[in-house]
C-alpha cells in the first residue's frame, strides 16, 4: 500500500496547462485589424469604406438586432444546415449500409458514383432550382446532396471493414439478422460515419451559403448578396463571420456527440507513449 | 450424445483447378453429456475446420452434424464459441459483452443483469464490469469470452484455441480456471489445441487429428483431476501423443503438401 502512495507522489498527474498563446493570438488579429483600419480611416492608403474596422463590424451587428433581422438570418441558415445535412447523412447511411452488405449492390452503385462524384455538388444547383423550384426545396436538397456523397462512401467503408469474427460470434449468441445489424454492424461502421460527417459538414456549410445567395430572401448567405448590393461592407463581414460562428458550434456539437458515442475508442498517435 | 459428428468431409477451393483439396476426410466422433473432448493436432490438420462446422459457420461437403439429434444448419445460441483472437466487442463493457447473449434472446431484463452477474463472478471479473474490453489484459478478456459464451447457457461450448494468443504464465492461470468453471458449471466442451499437454491437462478424450483429414485415434485421459503435470502417469501421455503426431508428420513429408486449410 505504501508503495501505491509513493507512487502516487512520483508521478503526479500534471494539470493540463491553459493554452494562453491561443487567445493572445486571436486577440492581436483583431487588434492588428482595428490599427489598419483606423490608420487607413486617417490616412486613406486606400478607400476606408473597402475595410470596415471590427467596432464597426459590432455595430452593423447591433444595428441589425435592433432592428430585428438578425436573429431571422441566423436561424434560417442554421435551421436550413440542420435539415439538409440530417437528410443528406441519413440516406447516405441507408444506402452505405444496404451497399456495403451487398457484394451485387456495390457493383451497381460503384460505377454510378464514379460518373456523379466527380461533379462539384455546386455545378448542378441551377439544375436542382429548376427541378424544384425555387422554395425551400431546391436549397435542402441541395445541401443535402451535398451531404451525402462523402458520407455514402465512408459509411461504405465502414460496413465493409466490420471484423467478420463479430459477426460469427453475434450468431453464435443468439442474435437475428436485424440485432447484428444494431449492434454490430453499424456499431462498427459508427467511426467512419463521423468521419465522413466531419468531411461534409463542410461541404454542407459551402452549399448552404452557395444556396442562399441565389434566390432567397432569408439566411446569412443572402446577408451577405444584399449588402453587397448596398455596399454595406460592414454586414458583409458580419455574415461571413457569422457563418464561421455556426459552422464552429455544429462542428463542436458533432465533436461532443463523438466523444460521447466512442468512449470505448482509445489508440492514435497521442495514446502511444506516456508523456 | 449431446454432439455427433457423422462421416464428415470437407473441402475448399483450390488456388489452381487442379483438385479440390479435402481438409477433412470421412470424420466421425461424439461428444457426450457434460464430457471435455479435445481436438489435438498440427496446424492445417483441420480441427479448427473441423469446430467451424459444428459452430456451424461452414458447411459439411457430405455428412451431418447433430446437437441432441438435430442436424446443424447454421450457427445458433446452442453451441457457445470462444475465439482465440476473443472477438469481443469492443464497444461494449465487460457487463455488456456478457449481457449480450441473454439480451439477444429476449430474456427479460432484471433475470438477464443477474445471469450476467452471475457469470461475472464465476469468472473472477467482479469489479471490472464498467471497463471496456480494450482496457483488459489478454486472459481477462478470454475470461470475459468464455463469461459470454457461458451466459447463453449452450448445449456444447466450442472453444478454438482459446488460450493460443496468451502468454505461457496466464496460459497455465487460464488452464486451471478453465478447469474449475468446466467442474463448476459442466458444460460439453469441444477444445481445439495444439498444446499435448494442455490437451493432457484438461480432457476426458483427446482426438488425434492428422495431416490426412482423418482422426488418428481417440485417447481417453484416465487421471483423476486436477491433474499434476510433472506426473509419471502425465508425461506418459504426453509421450504417447507426442509418438502419434510424430508418426503423422513423418508420413506425411513424403505425400502431397498439406491440404489448404482455413486454419
Amino acid at each position: 500500500m505504501q508503495d501505491v502512495a509513493q507512487l502516487g507522489r512520483l508521478r503526479r498527474v500534471r494539470p493540463a496547462a491553459v493554452d494562453y498563446t491561443r487567445w493572445v493570438t486571436i486577440a492581436t488579429f483583431f487588434l492588428v485589424w482595428q490599427l489598419i483600419a483606423v490608420y487607413n480611416a486617417v490616412h486613406q492608403v486606400f478607400n476606408p469604406v473597402f475595410l470596415p474596422s471590427p467596432t464597426m463590424v459590432l455595430r452593423a451587428g447591433r444595428d441589425l438586432l435592433g432592428r430585428g433581422v438578425l436573429y431571422l438570418h441566423i436561424l434560417q441558415s442554421a435551421w436550413r444546415l440542420l435539415i439538409g445535412f440530417s437528410l443528406g447523412t441519413s440516406v447516405a447511411v441507408v444506402v452505405g449500409i444496404l451497399v456495403g452488405r451487398s457484394r451485387r449492390l456495390e457493383s451497381i452503385a460503384a460505377p454510378l458514383l464514379d460518373l456523379v462524384g466527380p461533379i462539384p455538388p455546386f455545378a448542378l444547383l441551377p439544375i436542382f432550382i429548376i427541378w424544384f423550384g425555387v422554395g425551400e426545396l431546391p436549397k435542402l436538397v441541395f445541401i443535402a446532396y451535398a451531404t451525402f456523397l462523402p458520407v455514402l462512401a465512408y459509411t461504405v467503408d465502414g460496413v465493409k471493414s466490420v471484423n467478420p469474427l463479430l459477426i460469427r460470434s453475434a450468431y453464435s449468441l443468439g442474435a437475428s439478422e436485424m440485432q447484428i445489424f444494431r449492434r454490430v454492424v453499424l456499431k462498427s461502421a459508427l467511426p467512419n460515419i463521423f468521419v465522413g460527417m466531419r468531411v461534409s459538414l463542410a461541404l454542407s456549410f459551402s452549399a448552404l451559403v452557395v444556396a442562399e445567395m441565389i434566390g432567397a430572401d432569408a439566411g446569412l448567405g443572402y446577408l451577405i448578396i444584399d449588402s453587397r448590393n448596398f455596399f454595406r461592407m460592414a454586414n458583409m463581414f458580419l455574415a461571413a463571420s457569422l457563418i464561421g460562428v455556426e459552422y464552429t458550434l455544429f462542428s463542436l456539437l458533432l465533436g461532443r456527440v463523438e466523444a460521447r458515442l466512442f468512449r470505448w475508442r482509445k489508440g492514435g498517435y497521442a495514446h502511444a507513449l506516456e508523456r | 450424445m449431446k454432439l455427433a459428428i457423422e462421416d464428415v468431409y470437407k473441402s475448399f477451393d483450390p488456388f489452381t483447378a487442379s483438385s479440390r483439396r479435402f481438409v477433412l476426410r470421412g470424420v466421425t466422433l461424439q461428444a457426450a453429456q457434460g464430457e471435455f473432448l479435445s481436438l489435438l493436432g498440427h496446424s492445417g490438420c483441420g480441427k479448427s475446420t473441423l469446430l467451424n462446422l459444428v459452430a456451424g459457420y461452414i458447411k459439411p461437403d457430405r455428412g451431418r452434424i447433430l446437437i441432441d439429434g438435430t442436424t446443424v444448419e447454421g450457427p445458433g445460441a446452442d453451441r457457445g464459441v470462444v475465439f482465440q483472437e476473443y472477438a469481443l466487442f469492443p464497444w461494449y463493457t465487460v457487463h455488456e459483452n456478457i449481457a449480450f447473449g441473454p439480451q439477444v434472446r429476449g430474456v427479460p431484463a432484471g433475470t438477464a443483469h443477474a445471469m450476467t452477474q452471475r457469470y461475472i463472478a464465476l469468472v473472477g471479473l467482479t469489479g471490472f464490469e464498467h471497463v471496456y474490453p480494450d482496457a483488459l489484459s489478454g486472459g481477462m478478456k478470454q475470461r470475459v469470452g468464455i463469461a459470454r459464451a457461458l451466459a447463453n447457457e449452450p448445449t456444447v461450448l466450442l472453444m478454438d484455441e482459446p488460450f493460443g494468443a496468451l502468454d505461457a504464465l496466464t496460459r497455465e492461470a487460464m488452464r486451471q480456471e478453465l478447469l474449475r468453471i468446466w467442474l463448476q458449471v459442466r458444460p460439453t466442451v469441444v477444445f481445439v489445441t495444439h498444446s499435448i499437454p494442455e490437451a493432457v491437462a484438461l480432457s476426458d478424450r483427446i482426438a488425434v487429428m492428422n495431416l490426412r483429414g482423418t482422426l488418428e485415434g481417440i485417447i481417453p485421459v484416465d487421471l483423476p483431476r486436477p491433474r499434476d503435470s510433472h506426473a509419471a502417469q502425465f508425461l506418459e501421455y504426453v509421450k504417447a501423443l507426442e509418438q502419434m503426431l510424430m508418426v503423422d508428420r513423418k508420413s506425411s513429408a513424403t505425400r502431397e503438401p498439406a491440404a489448404l486449410s482455413e486454419e
